[in-house]
């Protein structure tokens, strides 16, 4: 014969509403812990998605050559403390992935030092990036305006923007053929990239941000001193990823004089280093989060405990008019779950609200899934469940007599 | 057939030294219908007896048995379940939740039991709370009502489960005799439908409603006398009561009277200092019989 849960939950409610005070202090573990990590977890699945995301779009055949080795890892604890293997990547390694036969197409990436102006000034926000003429097929985007470069443009000084950079440098909408200064030389807008979306976390530089140059200028500019810092290649067909992956990787070893100082990544291997980063993200916050709920589950035994000593007289009189000890105490266990759920429901819709903020304010984008949401709700009923038997079991072995006498 | 039976029941407090005999050996029997009155000066036991018939608590020693069933050592749960269902209770003071309005203090024992739906619930203690005239005041909440409206609001809740034996532990003792004589009347009406009532009472005016008195001191139970409906009991009536029992000397004075049964007798008796402790020496009674007939 149990109290209709309905019933115990309606009573608790009451309760609860008449110390809104008390009740709202007390929810403040469970309300932080609760929206950091689902606000974390949202974070990280607006992350993973950007990815993915990016990864289709630019396909799973695209491979990526990075100077230093375990490049893999680097998401992991050990590599942002453990010193990498460096090393760097020549121009002969740009013309053996080049002539690898599996290779559709291929493009090395090198930053170029030196101050850019133009309209506005300095600036300051993106880098100058030589880069091999396939850069728009092999991240799979459009030139929104002019075209990139071709065989025509080696070793001539033409740039083409991202959406970004073109607008902090020009006033003009669309600046084709408009001119910017770099390292004392006149360079020519030759096109202007569509947007591209945005990546959290990822390593690369913003090619939103940045300003092209042909690879073959930025080597000519650098006296052949600027080293890429990325290789793109792309092979026909998925298929041909791993092996492809391995012969480059042999063929560069020999170019390398056998020392793996450099690593050759598939696409998704970059997820996986995105997810290590986030999982570890994710882990240190349902540690911090844990500590708030156990904080937070111990006042809401104290109030509770507070709330059976305040409500001994209510507890007679229940038994009197015959409640069995299980009544009272799923009654009371109900009052602790009903200040763990709404803290709950608090802190959700907290997170809601910050994972809008960061929409707007942020290139995160945010994504809450229906697991977390589920699990934020079991656990905090738990939270209520287990720490709120205490008082409840306080309350239900109660003599009746004793408690009529509000002892 | 009885609804209450005690024999030889006994119930004692604390250990050692500190023991205290708070009921010693009383056997009592109540029949169905009856309405029973029970006096006696404070600490005397009273509550510990209608605590004790109404399944709060448990007697030491003795036999005890509600409407023929075996109830001395019955389990919390089946206690708790026998309450529910058969006996009404309303006391002295904080009888109703505060947090609750009067139409939910009314149905409060009809959550505790199965499914029966919120409306019937609410219906129920409404229909209930229209008896004692209290339907105008559904939704007070009790800090909105005077002492007599909480007391009948805690009549109606008592009688909300439809028991068979209603107790009432000095219901009148917080009210004015406006607020007593509604509440006796509620409870006589009560009982005019066939309930058994036991009461507590300081007051001998109203040993006029019941059909029994009884007289506790030091844990027994010393008079037992049937009564007219109407008519002040004639022990109540011998004017022990007329002065308020506040202290043990005033206790063992009134006791005295009683034994005389002769009005008006209290000023020669000599007063004498009980023991601190509330052990009762087996001589108390007859001390004091001894002391009256001088
Ligand atoms: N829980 C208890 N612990 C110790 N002594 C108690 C307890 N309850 C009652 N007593 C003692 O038992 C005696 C009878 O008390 P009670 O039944 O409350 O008297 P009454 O209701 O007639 O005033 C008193 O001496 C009282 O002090
Ligand atoms: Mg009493």
């Amino acid at each position: 014969m149990r109290l209709p849960l309905r019933d115990n939950l309606a009573n608790a409610r009451k309760m609860v509403r008449a110390h809104r005070t008390r009740s709202y202090m007390t929810m403040l573990g469970i309300v932080i812990g609760i929206s950091s990590v689902v606000t974390v977890a949202s974070i990280g699945e607006g992350i993973k998605q950007q990815v993915t995301g990016q990864i289709n779009r630019s396909g799973d055949t695209l491979i990526t050559i990075r100077p230093g080795a375990d490049q893999k890892v680097r998401g992991n604890l050990r590599s942002l403390i453990v010193p990498q293997a460096t090393g760097s990547l020549s121009d002969a390694d740009v013309t053996t992935v080049k002539k690898t036969v599996s290779v559709t197409q291929s493009a090395p990436l090198a930053l170029v030092t030196g101050t850019l102006k133009a309209d506005h000034g300095n600036y300051t926000a993106g880098s100058v990036v030589g880069a091999g003429n396939d850069l728009p097929k092999l991240v799979n985007q459009s030139i929104a305006y002019g075209s990139f470069f071709d065989e025509e443009d080696a070793e001539q000084d033409v740039v083409v923007l991202g959406a970004h950079a073109s607008e902090a440098l020009f006033d003009s909408q669309v600046p084709l053929g408009h001119t910017l200064m770099f390292r004392g030389k006149e360079f020519m807008v030759k096109g202007i990239f569509n947007e591209f979306p945005v990546v959290p976390l990822a390593s690369d530089i913003s090619y939103n941000d940045a300003v092209f140059i042909p690879y073959s200028t930025a080597r000519q500019l650098t006296n052949n001193s600027a080293q890429p810092y990325e290789l793109l290649a792309k092979t026909n067909s998925t298929k041909n990823v791993a092996t492809t992956v391995n012969t480059l990787n042999k063929s560069l070893l020999k170019n390398h004089d056998g020392t793996q100082d450099f690593s050759v990544l598939r696409a998704s291997d970059n997820l996986a280093a995105t997810s290590s980063v986030l999982d570890l993200l994710t882990k240190l916050t349902i540690i911090a989060a844990g500590i708030s709920l156990l904080v937070g589950g111990i006042g809401i035994m104290n109030i509770t405990l507070v709330s059976v000593t305040e409500r001994m007289r209510e507890i007679g009189i229940r038994k009197a008019v015959g409640a069995t000890n299980r009544q009272i105490l799923n009654e009371f266990i109900a009052e602790s779950v009903v200040l763990t759920l709404s803290g709950a429901f608090i802190g959700v819709f907290i997170s809601l609200a910050i994972n809008l903020v960061l929409r707007i304010l942020t290139d995160l984008a945010p994504v809450v899934q229906w697991q977390v949401l589920l699990a934020a709700t079991i656990v905090s009923m738990l939270i209520g469940i287990i720490f709120g038997s205490v008082p409840a079991l306080k309350a239900a072995r109660k003599d009746p007599i004793a408690a009529l006498r509000g002892e | 057939m009885a609804v209450i039976e005690l024999k030889d029941v006994s119930k004692l407090y604390g250990f050692g030294d500190a023991t205290t005999l708070a009921l010693d050996e009383v056997s009592l029997t109540i029949e169905e219908g009856e309405f029973v009155a029970i006096m006696g000066p404070s600490g005397c036991g009273k509550s510990t007896l209608m605590n004790m018939i109404g399944l709060l608590d448990r007697p030491t020693h003795g036999n005890f048995s509600l409407g023929g069933r075996k109830v001395s050592r019955l389990k919390p749960n089946r206690a708790a379940k026998i309450r529910r269902d058969t006996i009404g209770f309303i006391f002295q003071s904080f009888n109703l939740l505060p947090r609750l309005n009067a139409l939910e203090n009314v149905a409060l024992p009809l959550t505790y039991r199965t499914n029966m739906s919120q409306t019937k619930r609410l219906k129920m203690a409404s229909s209930i709370l229209e008896r004692v005239g209290m339907q105008e005041r559904e939704y007070f909440m009790p800090g909105q009502l005077s002492g007599g409206q909480v007391q009948s609001v805690a009549i109606a809740r008592a009688l909300v489960n439809n028991p068979k034996l209603i107790i009432a532990d000095e219901p009148t003792g917080n009210l004015d005799s406006q607020g007593s004589r509604l509440v006796m009347e509620l409870l006589s009406e009560i009982h005019k439908m066939g309930n058994t009532i036991l009461f507590v009472t300081h007051n001998p005016e109203l040993t006029r409603y019941a059909t029994r008195v009884i007289y506790m001191h030091d844990g027994q139970i010393i008079q037992d006398e049937k009564t007219a409906i109407g008519q002040v009991a004639a022990t109540a009536r011998s004017g022990m009561y007329n002065v308020a029992t506040m202290t043990e000397e005033d206790d063992l004075a009134g006791v005295s009277v009683m034994m005389k049964t002769k009005p008006h007798k209290e000023t020669k008796i000599p007063r004498k200092r009980k023991p601190t402790t509330k052990k009762r020496s087996p001589t108390t009674k007859q001390n004091s019989a001894k002391r009256a007939k001088k």
